[in-house]
């Protein structure tokens, strides 16, 4: 022994006189092996409780080598920093005052990074002390604020390729590489162990999860409250901002080197905003779904990725932009972008939405108000339920100029041009059936005779001369094999016209 | 994200084959199914048959003499003739469009409007705005580009197409719902239908009696009112799913002619616009594959795929 310790245990203590000393103790019980030699700083961070009193009382009585030092700054990058200046150890290893570690943790830590000298660091779980009661909503969503960390049983590198994040409640770094990364950052009063990570991923270095090195936290009861999680999911979004934390982890999981080169709204890259409106939309699946819990953890995100969003624009307004410029340009980014995606100019995709919506909205307006406006209809023919086997319709006879004159009805298109079958019904139906129209029929029916009658004599069609023309109101009852076409079961006369100077009658 | 889905059904970059041989058979059918039709023949309608439909009022639209009528419509066939064949594409297509829409629209204003022709009017419109003559066109081998970078202009135009499509069987659909409920299917009522089509109630009168035999087969004629009911409401479906466009674009088809047949109504220039929903960049490609080797048409890119590990201590 050389007379500098194996392990330094460093923990930064605030007002937490009474957990620091359930700390300690835990760190009392330690069972190191012959030859493990270490030391305890306790950081007081500018307390104002008997931590002070408790540390004066402990000093040069324990047998671990505790030392207890004062920073007065206040913020736990402060006061780990002021633990690491003033640990003597290769391995620097880090705990919270309100946590209490397992009797082989420190054993742990040297065993682990002697058989791992590649790693920089090795962390392990943090398991809860439950209190008596715990909220039915606690579930494994919500420990993150609890500062809880189960990765399961199975060791893993954390690492650019997988930067899942250890936290320094239980968490041990070799001193070499604390000095070159500068420590925590005092930026980051809070996540700063997040920080600290992702410069040492950036840097090349890996973290061991070991699995059997644990640490426990008593979970306080004003941590089990919404209140609480809601403020922590706010504080969290505020400072991974400051990290660009959503903006430094792609889509595989991977820390990558910069921020993408994403379109910004106010600061913030669009797919965050895309993300939030994605939780928001989860968030009312679940409240419409019951279910609780999932409904609580997609507010948090809301609230996370909120605050994130905030930061961001609060810092990036600080440059004095215009904000509806900004907003502006935003949109204008993103025209560029899908232009270049599409080979679609904004102009022209803009036109394009508007001919949708002339046709789109022409249609669905027609579909809503059961009305007909061509090109657009509500496509309703058919659509009405036929309940008797008979058919009602009007039809147009021509009477031939012969001996013994007959009705023949005027149906054939080639007799009726422009004019079809239904076409010309229906305009009879619609002049006759309106009071204001029905003085045309005569007109109408001295039209259809004149046409008919210039048809034939073009040699349009064979057939006989017509003396007049009539237009009736027929009733058929409908006949399977429809023998009955040509005899309708009854027939009314509405109106007539004569060939030359013909009179119409009723 | 649904903004990016929605764009990229619209203007996914696309070679512009589909929408250039949708345009040259598009054009080519409705020139052959209109080749004999004579519109100037309403110009010598009396007037007293002129019921205007809303859109013919509001712009002052009115039949015109005969002889003005048949100038117009064989400029409309010099239009539709010059867009099929890709002369002087862009502005051919503007004049069907706007010599179409009066000449289409034209008989019915005269007492009954037809629904036929009207997605082919829309059609038109769609084609007078897109870049359908970008290639297969007399301009693009002018040009001496036949073969345009895959692009958004030659997508949206047939999905364009489809939608309308898709709007007029979910209407069609809708109204049977709307006005006809669950009897429209269990009640005699298509078997009253199909029994009144052979009583000249239609434009033209059915193809054969089989209607007459379907009505007298009342569950046979349900399960078919069920199964129109079943193709017109689940058309929507084919704008998303390749599967269902498969099934219900023949289905559809089937339907139009299965009416035409049994009933009478004529859907033939409406069955032009079913073109669109036909790959023929695939259908080329499978056809050159089988004929030659090497093909021109254009192909579809293969897809990438990315896989990332993770690393574990042993």
């Amino acid at each position: 022994m050389n007379g500098i310790p194996d392990v330094s245990v460093v923990i930064s203590s605030c007002d937490r006189a009474e957990s620091l000393a359930r700390a300690i103790d835990s760190l009392r019980r330690q069972q190191l092996p012959a030859g493990l030699d270490c030391e305890v700083i306790i950081v007081d961070n500018n307390s104002r409780d008997g931590t002070s009193a408790l540390l004066q009382g402990l000093v040069g009585r324990e047998h671990l080598g505790l030392r207890a030092i004062f920073e007065p700054r206040q913020g736990v990058s402060h006061g780990r920093n002021a633990g690491v200046r003033a640990s003597r150890a290769p391995i620097v290893a880090f705990t919270d005052d309100d946590n209490e570690v397992d009797p082989q943790w420190i054993a742990t830590i040297k065993r682990m990074l002697d058989l791992h000298p590649d790693v920089a660091a090795v962390g392990g779980k943090i398991l809860p002390e439950w209190p008596s009661a715990v909220p039915r909503w606690i579930d494994r969503q919500h420990w993150s604020p609890l500062a809880i960390l189960d990765y399961g049983d199975r060791p893993f590198y954390s690492s650019s390729s997988d930067p899942r994040v250890l936290l320094t409640a239980n968490l041990a770094v070799r001193r070499e590489v604390l000095d070159r990364l500068g420590g925590f950052s005092p930026d980051f009063p809070r996540c700063q162990d997040h920080e600290l990570l992702i410069r040492l991923w950036r840097a090349g270095g890996r973290v061991l999860y070991a699995p059997e090195l644990v640490v426990r936290t008593r979970i306080a009861r004003e941590r089990l409250t919404r209140r609480y999680h809601r403020a922590w999911h706010t504080r969290h979004g505020f400072y991974s901002a400051s990290m660009q934390l959503q903006e430094i982890i792609d889509r595989r999981g991977n820390l990558v080197t910069a921020p993408p080169d994403a379109i910004r709204l106010y600061g913030t890259p669009g797919f965050v905003y895309r993300e939030l409106a994605g939780e928001m939309r989860n968030w009312a699946i679940a409240s419409l779904a019951g279910r609780a819990a999932l409904k609580l953890h997609h507010a948090h995100r809301v609230r996370y990725l909120s605050a994130y969003i905030r930061n961001n624009a609060s810092r990036h307004g600080g440059a004095g932009r215009r904000w509806g410029w900004e907003m502006r340009e935003f949109l204008a980014a993103h025209a560029r972008r899908w232009t270049r995606m599409f080979s679609v100019s904004g102009p022209r995709a803009l036109s394009v939405h508007l001919l949708l919506a002339i046709l789109v909205g022409g249609s669905a307006y027609d579909i809503m108000i059961g009305d007909e406006h061509w090109p657009f209809s509500p496509y309703a023919m058919f659509s009405t339920v036929e309940r008797e086997p008979v058919l009602e319709a009007l039809r147009v006879m021509g009477v031939t100029r012969e001996a013994v004159p007959r009705e023949i009805p005027l149906l054939d298109s080639r007799v009726i041009r422009p004019f079809d079958q239904c076409r010309l019904t229906t305009a009879f139906e619609r002049t006759y059936n309106n009071p204001v129209r029905r003085p045309l029929t005569q007109e109408l029916l001295r039209d259809c005779l004149a046409r008919y009658e210039a048809l034939r004599a073009s040699g349009g069609f064979d057939a006989p001369p017509l003396q007049a023309i009539r237009l009736y109101e027929m009733r058929w009852m409908l006949d399977r094999e429809a023998r009955n076409v040509a005899l309708p079961d009854q027939k009314r006369l509405l109106a007539e016209v004569r060939s030359a100077t013909a009179a119409a009658g009723f | 994200m649904l903004f990016t889905r929605w764009l990229r059904f619209w203007f996914e970059p696309a070679p512009p084959t589909n929408l250039a041989v949708s345009r040259m058979l598009f054009f080519g059918g409705l020139l052959l199914y209109y080749g004999l039709e004579d519109f100037s023949a309403w110009g010598a309608v009396s007037p007293a048959f002129w019921m205007p439909l809303p859109v013919f009022h509001a712009l002052h639209l009115s039949p015109l003499s005969p002889g003005a009528l048949a100038v117009i419509q064989m400029l409309w066939r010099a239009a539709l003739a010059f867009s099929a064949v890709g002369l002087l594409t862009r502005l051919s297509m503007i004049v069907a469009f706007v010599l179409g829409f009066y000449l289409l629209g034209l008989p019915h204003n005269f007492g009954h409007v037809y629904h036929f022709d009207a997605l082919l009017v829309v059609t038109l419109g769609i084609l007078a705005w897109s870049r359908a003559g970008d290639a297969w066109s007399i301009d693009a081998w002018l040009r001496g580009q036949d073969r345009p970078a895959p692009s958004g202009e030659y997508t949206w135009p047939i999905r364009m197409v489809w939608v309308m499509m898709a709007l007029v069987f979910l209407a069609a659909g809708l109204s049977k719902v709307r006005y006809g409920g669950v009897a429209w299917v269990t009640s005699a009522n298509l078997s009253i239908v199909l029994e009144r089509a052979a009583y000249h109630v239609s434009d033209a009168d059915p193809l054969s009696r089989a209607g007459l035999w379907l009505a007298a087969h009342p569950w046979l004629s349900r399960a078919v009112a069920a199964l129109t009911l079943v193709i017109e409401l689940g058309f929507v479906a084919a704008l998303v799913s390749p599967f269902a466009r498969a099934v219900l674009v023949p289905a559809a088809v089937g339907m139009l002619i299965g009416i035409r047949v049994l009933m009478g109504p004529t859907f033939g220039g409406f069955l032009l616009a079913t073109v669109f929903w036909v790959p023929w960049d695939a259908a080329g490609a499978r056809a050159a594959a089988w004929w030659r080797p090497r093909s021109r048409w254009h192909a579809g890119h293969p897809a990438q795929s990315e896989s990332a590990g993770r690393s574990e201590p042993a």
